[in-house]
């Protein structure tokens, strides 16, 4: 236990040490989340209205920042699972890098859910003893159970397996594999369940589709790794951990098929809402092509198919073998399925409404502030976590004496 | 909020501004009570006013007479005759939420 304080002493004190770069990037990280806290707290004095939200448009850019992040941490699997299924020793080397990302990432889910609630400390009523959670009937006790249940999974491997490198012992396979292989099932569970949360509408016929699971998955699995290949480079040019290519192209491969299922899939979708050409297809129609005049997410959502279509023609020509190319293609891909899949998925549910109203949504500058705070935090503590974690993997933190002969413990 | 196929159901986004003059003393807990900011609200029917033999407000402002409330359960209430003698349609019947709340033809 003794040992286990003093790593918690010696982390806690790294972190706070680096070089300009770092103290630099720290400090914009920081300012930017505690403009968004000062936006979070106008907007809890306030309440809601201080954000573009009406009663016909519930949910809007928190909800939809949510739902894309969920993907981003899901699709972390795509490097857990050549790392410990196909037992990749390449992978294996920076698959921690992308475990702690999807932790940083579910904690940002998590706030913006609590932003978008109209009273906060009513989420005790979902906890007991506080309350009651409505399990198994209701889609959002089971969003719970996963976000959470993910979090707790993740910070368990990436605790034990860092910990186990700060001593210089070989990790107990015991103790932390059968929780990487439920956390790869887990994984898929977070973003069909946060998909369910919109397919489980039967009121809102633009979600109500068997194939936005699917979808979501397969956007996920593009947008994630795009964001993990971006990360890499930085990590290896600032931080002094060394990554070979191999596992930037294993990436590639993944997001090049994950791309093309995703725009397959989308196009999929276009065809059965177009062909049939019912009344259910307003809200489509909206998206791509105005409704009634109203058309403020049409410039949006033809951004993101050019971006989608430019990103996925790049991935699959071999031109994306050079990294200039690949990032283009992360960086084009992980916009448009950002502008794709969150206001073009989640404003269009709600309009028309269910009586025929076209009310459009724009969210707010207070509310946006609180978007870029969230996004701001959530670099922030993924930096930190990863200052703490490079010297562990690459050995210049270790601890001191090496406590093999000490029974153990932690 | 987006689960509701009817959008029946409001969200107070603000707090409430209302001044004492424009405040109802008749308040019923499950029913006109003012609310804070922060929650979902919707029709209650009126049940403060019911519950006292009262028509709900809007049938008594109307000046048509074009709402008609009552008891379904009663076999002799008017609510029942026209159900069962005029045109009637239930608004996204196929949903299957079942609403107490009928639109007829007259």
């Amino acid at each position: 236990m003794k040992d286990y304080l003093i790593f918690l002493c010696r982390v806690w004190r790294l972190s706070f040490q680096g070089n300009w770069r770092f103290y630099a990037w720290m400090t914009l990280c920081s300012a930017v989340s505690l403009i968004g806290l000062n936006a979070y707290a106008k907007q809890f004095a306030d309440g809601l209205s201080t954000t573009g939200l009406v009663d016909q448009v519930a949910w809007g850019a928190y909800i939809a920042n949510f739902t894309f992040l969920v993907g981003v941490a899901a699709a972390t699997v795509m490097l857990v699972i050549p790392a410990y299924v196909y037992r990749n020793e390449k992978m294996h080397e920076v698959v921690l890098f992308g475990q702690l990302m999807s932790i940083a990432v579910i904690v940002m889910c998590l706030l913006f859910v609590t932003v978008d609630l109209g009273h906060p400390e009513r989420f005790l009523h979902m906890i007991p003893p506080f309350g009651k959670l409505n399990w198994p009937g209701s889609m959002l006790s089971w969003d719970v159970i996963v976000l959470a249940g993910f979090l707790l999974l993740n910070l368990h491997i990436c605790g034990y397996l860092l910990y186990m490198n700060y001593l210089d012992r070989k990790p107990t396979p015991m103790f932390y594999a059968p929780f990487v292989f439920i956390a790869i099932v887990w994984a898929i569970s977070i973003h069909t369940v946060t998909a369910f949360l919109y397919v489980g509408l039967p009121g809102r016929p633009f979600w109500n589709h068997a194939i936005v699971a699917p979808r979501f998955l397969a956007s996920a699995f593009t947008a994630g790794p795009a964001l993990l290949i971006i990360t890499f480079q930085f990590i290896r040019r600032f931080a002094g951990y060394n990554i070979g290519n191999k596992p930037i192209f294993l990436l590639r491969r993944i997001i090049a098929i994950s791309m093309i299922v995703n725009v397959f899939l989308l196009a999929c979708e276009l065809f059965a809402e177009f062909y049939s050409d019912t009344y259910h297809v307003a809200s489509a129609n909206y998206l791509y092509f105005g409704l009634h005049g109203h058309n403020a997410l049409v410039p949006w959502i033809w951004t993101a198919v050019a971006l989608n279509f430019v990103g996925l023609i790049l991935l699959v020509s071999p031109v994306s073998r050079r990294l200039p190319w690949l990032n283009a293609a992360c960086i084009l891909a992980f916009i448009g399925i950002w502008i794709e899949k969150g206001m073009g998925l989640i404003v269009p549910g709600f309009v028309p409404t269910p009586l025929g109203q076209v009310v459009e949504y724009a969210p707010t500058w207070n509310e946006t502030l609180v978007c870029f705070g969230i996004w701001a935090f959530g670099s922030l503590i993924y930096s930190w976590m990863l200052r703490v974690a490079i010297p562990i993997l690459n050995g210049s933190l270790r601890a001191a004496a090496p406590p093999r002969q000490t029974p153990s413990h932690a | 909020m987006a689960a509701c196929p009817y959008d029946a159901r409001r969200f107070n986004f603000s707090k409430p501004k209302l001044t004492a003059d424009q405040m109802n003393p008749n308040q019923g807990y499950l029913s006109n009570r003012v609310r804070p900011r922060g929650v979902v609200e919707k029709c209650t029917f009126c049940l403060h006013r019911t519950r006292e033999g009262k028509y709900p407000a809007c049938l008594e402002v109307c000046p048509v007479g074009a709402r008609v409330f009552g008891d379904i359960l009663d076999p002799g209430s008017e609510i029942n005759y026209i159900l069962k003698h005029k045109r009637v349609y239930i608004l996204k019947e196929e949903v299957g939420t079942v609403p107490r709340f009928y639109y007829f033809f007259d």
